[in-house]
């Protein structure tokens, strides 16, 4: 039985913004459906004495930082790397819905 | 069926979802500054620029300020929370994706109770997190080089990019309009009084997105929501729900249905207008943020920051009626702000110091020497809610600016103010005119006195001499005061006033043509 079908796959493309061609979609269905089929075999170890983790390093904490101001870069160095700019802003395709 | 009767037979359901940005240095999870206004992306470095390969260092300062917010709501701060990666594809989030909390936040549950009407509401809170905000798209257009109208393109502006913020959002727990902009008043007063934001929501410091749906009175399953956006003023917020609420009463009156949708404010024409369909939940693909480990708090660090949780505004305002013998009304209306309530009462123990001998010892808060402070306590309220009010609203100024050292009218001015009309210096109405100038030079008031020979005539020898010559030349009017005809007692006092320029202690006058006049 499929664990993710064609019409899923076709969604989370689209939420990746990638396009994709019919027979992409099919072999790309049939590979996840693969892979997630081998993940499934997980499934059938008892982990019911162990604690969900959120992270691999299990037990350790986020290090915080003071609240004190670091170098950053100029805006030139910030814009050196952008397609395009204008007026010291990064320019993009319009994208107001 | 008109508009009226439609709204009627539905009920408004409202939940408040509210993004704070955090009164921090720097910048969620690196050392960018977070100062407002600065120049388009000049606090700006690889780690709010996405750029591959760097890493998250979470804000110390930003966890105790949420941490602070949390327990002044009442909410249950959990020792361990989780970040978790949000995806989305818009320019404004340079990572692709935005940090925050999703199935382990911060805290959860609380309340806030809110007055409308008199009547206390408690709304309860469903949760608080930590998460980072976005940069600042500008479309079609450059920033101060006017609107392009259909550029094919946007600018982005990453200075606010990774500024923290807390969402507190609240349980659909309010039902009208009315309601959603106490509620917000009040969670901007606590989050004021805690000092963890500038809370502004003009600059976007603090903003709110309501959603609201409507069911038939009487029914409980819940509508379909829509959320507005675009809100930028506690006005604006019961405006833009008043009107969804008419417009999605009219739709289901005449038999239509409600999208799920996300609408935006237009504060010109007063109408929300639709922005986009609402992606469910899912689409944004949740997951832990690899890059950061759980956030774990030590309980006693949670403790010491409960400790350190200032008097609010409730509490406050009931001290404020305990010990000063304030009005309910007064009290509530000068801790609105934190700033007013702290500008008042440095004013009022001003005043108690100088009454010095007069004030009570503990115990004692009844008894007869409270009365002189009560007084005081009220004239300082008076003026703070009346004229200093208008000339405050009228100079554009917000209460913080009370507080700075520049400010044109400190207490001391104010008290040396309430002075002057007490020992009878100056007329209350001359009080006002001092009070302008001071406001608009810094001058003292004992200065402006002096400088524009303001002073009352309060010396009875001088006011003797004026009062026998009014008396003398108006025998009817002293006949009709001797007949018992008070309004001739005004004819009388207004001929002093006349003859003195205005400066006469009015209340000598008085005295002094009823003991010349024997009435």
């Amino acid at each position: 039985m499929a664990i993710i079908t064609r019409e899923e796959v076709e969604h989370v493309a689209l939420l990746a913004r990638l396009a994709f061609s019919p027979d992409e979609l099919d072999r790309f269905t049939a590979q996840l459906n693969d892979i997630l089929g081998h993940v499934t075999r997980l499934g059938g170890l008892d982990t019911s004495a162990v604690e969900p983790t959120a992270s691999v390093l299990s037990g350790a904490a986020t290090p915080l930082r003071e609240d004190e101001v670091w170098e950053g870069l100029t805006r030139e160095e910030a814009l050196a790397s952008a397609p395009a700019t204008e007026k010291g802003l990064f320019k993009v395709p319009r994208v107001l819905e | 069926m008109s508009e009226d009767t439609s709204r009627s037979r539905y009920q408004a359901v409202i939940a408040l979802e509210v993004h704070v940005e955090l009164g921090t240095r720097t910048k969620a999870f690196c050392g960018c500054p977070t100062t407002f206004g600065a120049a388009p992306n000049t606090q700006v470095c690889p780690i709010c620029l996405g750029h591959p390969g760097v890493l998250p260092v979470l804000n110390r300062r930003a966890v105790e300020f949420a941490v602070k917010a949390a327990l002044a709501l009442h909410g249950q701060v959990h020792l361990e929370s989780v970040f978790a990666r949000k995806n989305y594809f818009y320019p404004d989030l340079p990572k692709g994706y935005q940090i925050t909390q999703y199935d382990r936040p911060l805290a959860t549950g609380g309340h806030l109770d809110v007055e409308v009407d008199g009547e206390s509401r408690r709304v309860r809170i469903r949760r608080l997190h930590l998460e980072e905000d976005t940069g600042k798209l500008i479309h079609g257009g450059t920033p101060g080089g006017g609107a392009t109208t259909g550029a094919p393109y946007s600018l982005v502006d990453y200075n606010r990019s990774g500024v923290p913020l807390v969402e507190i959002v609240s349980e659909p727990d309010l039902r009208t309009p009315a309601e959603a902009r106490a509620y917000l008043e009040a969670l901007h007063s606590i989050l004021e009084y805690l000092g963890v934001s500038d809370v502004r929501m003009e600059e976007g410091s603090m903003r709110c997105e309501p959603n609201i749906s409507l069911r038939p009175v009487g029914t409980e399953k819940l509508g379909v929501p829509v959320e507005i956006k675009n809100l930028n003023s506690f006005r604006a917020v019961e405006r833009g729900l008043a009107y969804e609420t008419e417009r999605q009463a009219a739709l289901l009156a005449g038999g239509g249905r409600v999208e799920r949708e996300t609408r935006g404010w237009d504060e010109g024409a007063e109408v929300t207008t639709f922005q986009r369909r609402k992606e469910s939940a899912d689409d944004y693909r949740y997951f832990p943020e690899p890059d950061l480990l759980p956030l774990v708090l030590e309980q006693d660090w949670v403790e010491a920051i409960r400790r350190s949780l200032p008097e609010l505004r409730t509490a406050r305002r009931e001290r404020l009626v305990r010990e000063y013998g304030l009005p309910a009304y007064d009290a509530g209306v000068l801790t609105a702000s934190r700033h007013l309530a702290d500008y008042y009462e440095d004013a009022v123990e001003l005043v108690e110091a100088s009454q010095g001998a007069s004030v009570p010892t503990a115990g004692a808060a009844d008894g007869p020497g409270t009365a002189p402070l009560h007084a005081a306590a009220k004239t300082i309220s008076n003026w703070l809610m009346g004229d200093v009010s208008r000339l405050m609203n009228e100079a554009g100024l917000e209460p913080l600016a009370m507080r700075a050292k520049t400010f044109a009218l400190p207490p001391a001015a104010l008290v040396e103010l309430v002075a002057l009309v007490d020992e009878g210096t100056i007329s209350g109405k001359m009080a006002k005119d001092v009070l302008e100038a001071t406001f608009s030079t810094g001058k003292p008031p004992r200065a402006i006195v002096a400088e524009k020979g303001l002073a009352q005539i309060s010396d009875s020898g001088a006011l003797e001499t004026v009062v026998a010559r009014v008396v003398d030349a108006n025998p009817s009017a002293v006949a009709e005061l001797r007949a018992g005809k008070d309004r001739a007692m005004g004819f009388l006092v207004g001929q002093v006033m006349k003859e003195t320029g205005g400066k006469a202690n009015p209340r000598m006058v008085n005295e002094l043509v009823r003991k010349m006049v024997g009435s």
